[in-house]
């Protein structure tokens, strides 16, 4: 469309440099008796001259139109010493420039040196530094910048590892440390609170049983996540498994053939000092296809609650010393030595 | 828009009176209505206009000038190209100074290099906005600092963040150039309201006071240490994790150097409460220059509440405060919920305006329906205090940060004791500051930040203990009569006026930023109860 107009543009203009030509020479005709032809006609094809620079000035492509003022120029001393001429060489060449564009470089790219590499910052940098965080931020004693500098640090690192770190920042002698601990566990909780609540909305509008299903699910994983990663404590906490088992229940209600809920309800069950109820859900959750060894540390945690030390160290032992987790290692090596 | 040729007194107010609600501006709407002798100008410092809608207040007749300012309204783009201008090399060499000072404060005179700058930043000085934007000195200086401290390997960041950060301050001195004269300059807070205070007070060499609710600087701080926006562009071999990002410390620096130019020109230098006066000489201000001034409530006007609370078991916990997240509701509920488990009949009502916060509002709505606790806890929304109090037995402050929250004063005076967190002032209000005050007794409990089952141990162990709540009751009362009345409050600033009114002009510069008598070095850990404040209701 704007192709279409600018091209509209682009004849009226050239009609227009045309008509006042025309104009020109219609005057030329009737010069006035007295006046040397020639300076009358001169002068009349320069101020005609003006308004064509203006209008071919139209047509040039945009970047020929910069600098304004010696594009004008250059356009009005044409007109003015090759009437009607200029205009069509104008042309002729805009239209040869359109067909057959050269291949010249952009003015807008330039050519900058080769990056280098900066090794002044790699060399300001001191390694290993995130090992003393903890220490440092725990050791009251440290100047309080730099126990800050440590709690910014921490703030990346998930909660489920520096939750209870954070909590007992809480009560530090320093204000700013207390506020960046309890802002940087406002906002892991406020993140899941968040999602809880957008989910809970969405189960009051669900249609059918398999999004309920769906949604339960996530509300029980929601509020798992929670437990897990150490955000919630005392009567709360208690009250957040409550509501973890009560959603991974209504979800098993509309189809229990879910392994992964079955070991949500068994951790749930560990966690509230249940093992026996906990071992029956495990074992469901294994009947349901879920992948044996992952299953294996929770089950040796029954057994291990529920006294019979000779099963836990069976099951840790089909861990094998290759698929154990580092955390999980001293356990595995212990029971099976 | 009201307009004046002078005023008696020039108050720079940076967020809050009369747009914002909160603890701040009802304590400077107080503070204006207590004076009505005096002729107020107010100059109103925002972000932008939009995110402010209407005045919350109506400005009394004793505010004969008034005019807003916003920093960060999104202006045209620059009309014509802007051309490269060499700039005036000892000017820059001046702001190069400063700036090293700044970056190492001790033994160098801030304040005279500020007084000796503050004529180059107007609009046709050797420092204007234009010499920051365009010169070729700034460009070279710029690039200097990068490479001499940057440790984020984006320049492009580095050189946008500056420009960000700074050019709210030429708007700054283009106010102070045009502002009508005043006899005395008062601002309630450091950062850009400070700033534009230090400007005018060398400028015109009439006195700057400073009186600050919470401590700016370090609100700004925390502020900015939780922040997401700021970018950190350190790879992984150039990440120094044991250090902050650049960005984020430079932003910390800004702010730190603002408040420090604050305080070097004021004359007096006013904290709510010793915590926050020993954080502002920790944090630069000259100890001489300091003091406390308590608020203070009106004692004698809620008296009567006393005799209106009908005798009976006590079980209802009261938060007063609007709904935010500063205020910590969530905690409160928790608290109510853990409560409630010994005691059942216990009552929590949280009386406060939602409008602020309307998504927080609503997470606290869902939190009490799904701990099941719709009927112990109720959002009354805003009441007339005189309506509730009588009605309150205990009042709960579960806020993360505060000042010297006025609610808990205004409690004592209605005879109800208080169980607030450990901060700000709290500790002062319910356990006493020195030794005769100490000896009034504990009008209340304080417990930690965040921690529900403490707070419901330590409400349900008053509500319980009748001897002890009563004991409570009466020390609040001799407490709140003694040292925090209103008239004690808007004494001590009338007297301030009044001597800062009839001070003579100071002569540009000529004052020294003295680096002595500071009892608390720069630097050191603040203290045990290091205290916060912010909007206290």
């Amino acid at each position: 469309m704007s192709k279409l107009i600018s091209t509209l543009v682009n004849v009226l203009s050239f009609a227009g440099y045309v008509l006042v030509e025309y104009f020109a020479y219609l005057s030329f005709l009737r010069a006035p008796a007295g006046v040397d032809p020639l300076l009358a006609g001169f002068v009349v094809q320069a101020v005609v001259a003006l308004v064509q620079a203006v209008l071919l000035r139209q047509m040039l492509p945009a970047r020929y139109r910069e600098p304004r003022f010696w594009t004008l120029l250059l356009l009005w001393v044409l007109c003015t010493f090759v009437p009607l001429g200029a205009g069509f060489v104008l042309l002729a060449s805009c239209i040869w420039a359109a067909w057959f564009p050269g291949t010249r470089d952009s003015d807008q790219l330039t050519d900058v040196p080769r990056p280098e590499f900066v090794s002044y910052l790699v060399s300001r940098v001191s390694h290993g530094g995130g090992a003393r965080l903890q220490a440092r931020l725990i050791n009251t004693q440290v100047s309080s910048t730099d126990r800050l500098t440590a709690l910014v640090a921490i703030q990346s690192m998930p909660t489920r590892t520096t939750g209870t770190l954070l909590r007992d920042l809480l009560a530090d002698p320093i204000e700013d440390v207390r506020l960046i601990a309890y802002g940087t566990l406002d906002q892991a909780e406020n993140e899941i609170m968040q999602k809880i609540f957008t989910t809970a909305k969405a189960l009051e509008q669900a249609k059918d049983d398999s999004e309920r299903h769906a949604i339960n699910r996530r509300l029980a994983e929601l509020y798992f996540e929670l437990v897990y990663q150490n955000l919630v404590q005392g009567a709360v906490y208690r009250h957040t498994l409550e509501q973890a088992d009560r959603y991974a229940r209504d979800a098993l209600a509309t189809d229990d053939k879910d392994a992964a809920l079955w070991l949500i309800r068994g951790r749930l069950a560990l966690a509230e000092g249940r093992p026996d109820e906990a071992g029956h859900y495990m074992e469901r959750a294994l009947e349901l296809g879920f992948p044996r060894e992952r299953l294996t540390p929770w089950l040796a945690e029954v057994a291990f609650l529920r006294g019979d030390y000779a099963q836990t160290s069976q099951w840790l032992a089909t861990l094998g010393n290759a698929a154990a987790l580092p955390t999980l290692k001293p356990a595995v090596t212990y029971w099976s030595s | 828009m009201r307009r004046a040729a002078d005023a008696d007194v020039c108050l720079l107010l940076e967020g809050t009176f009369p747009f914002v609600r909160g603890g701040v501006s009802s304590w400077v709407n107080e503070m204006l209505r207590a004076y009505p002798q005096t002729r107020f100008a107010i100059v109103f410092i925002g972000s932008r206009e939009q995110d402010y809608h209407g005045a919350a207040y109506k400005l009394p007749d004793n505010v004969v000038h008034f005019e807003t300012h916003y920093l960060y309204e999104t202006g045209s783009v620059d009309a014509r190209r802007p051309r490269e201008i060499e700039g005036d090399a000892a000017a820059f060499a001046k702001s190069a100074e400063l700036h090293a000072a700044l970056r190492d404060v001790r033994g160098a005179d801030v304040g005279k290099l500020m007084a000796e700058m503050v004529p180059t930043l107007g609009e046709h000085g050797a420092l204007n906005e234009a010499q920051f934007l365009a010169s070729r000195q700034s460009w070279e200086f710029i690039v200097e600092q990068y490479e001499k401290h940057c440790t984020d390997p984006s320049f492009t960041d580095y050189f946008w963040t500056v420009r960000i950060m700074h050019k709210p301050l030429w708007l700054l001195a283009n106010v102070a150039e045009k502002l009508i004269p005043a006899k005395v300059y008062h601002t309630i807070s450091t950062g850009y309201a400070g700033f534009l205070g230090a400007l005018l007070h060398y400028r015109t060499g009439r006195p700057l006071l400073i009186s600050e609710h919470g401590i700016y600087t370090k609100e700004r701080k925390i502020d900015l240490l939780q922040s997401q926006w700021i970018r950190d562009n350190r790879g992984a071999f150039e990440r120094d994790i044991s250090r902050i990002s650049y960005f984020r410390e430079l932003w910390v620096r800004f702010f730190e150097a603002i408040g420090k130019l604050a305080y070097d020109a004021a004359d007096e230098i006013v904290a709510l409460y010793e915590t926050n006066r020993l954080r502002q000489v920790a944090d630069g201000a000259v100890a001489g220059r300091t003091r406390s001034i308590p608020n203070g409530v009106d004692v004698d006007g809620l008296a009567p509440l006393v005799e209106q609370r009908i005798a009976g078991r006590h079980k209802v916990v009261a938060l007063i405060g609007r709904v935010v997240p500063i205020k910590d509701i969530k905690t409160f509920i928790r608290a109510m919920f853990v409560a409630s488990r010994s005691m059942p009949d216990i009552e929590g009502w949280i009386i406060g305006p939602e409008e602020e916060d309307p998504a927080y509002a609503l997470e606290c709505h869902a939190l009490v329906e799904s701990l099941g606790l719709a009927a112990n806890v109720k959002f009354l929304g805003f009441q007339r205090i005189d309506d509730v109090l009588p009605k309150i037995d205990v009042i709960a402050l579960t806020s993360i940060s505060e000042a010297l929250p006025l609610v808990v004063l205004e409690g004592f005076a209605a005879g109800i004791p208080s169980i607030t967190t450990d901060v700000g002032a709290c500790r002062q209000m319910i356990e006493g500051l020195d030794e005769e005050d100490r000896a009034l007794g504990s009008a209340g409990a304080v417990v930690q930040i965040a921690n529900p089952a403490a707070f419901a141990q330590a409400v349900v162990a008053l509500l319980n203990d009748d001897a002890r709540w009563q004991a409570a009751q009466q020390a609040g009362l001799a407490r709140v009569r003694r040292y925090y009345t209103k008239a004690q409050m808007t004494d001590s600033y009338r007297a301030l006026y009044e001597k800062l009114a009839a001070a003579p002009d100071v002569p540009r510069g000529s004052r020294s930023a003295a680096t002595g008598g500071c009892p608390v070095h720069h630097g050191a850990p603040a203290s045990p109860h290091a205290a916060q404040a912010g909007e206290t209701r």
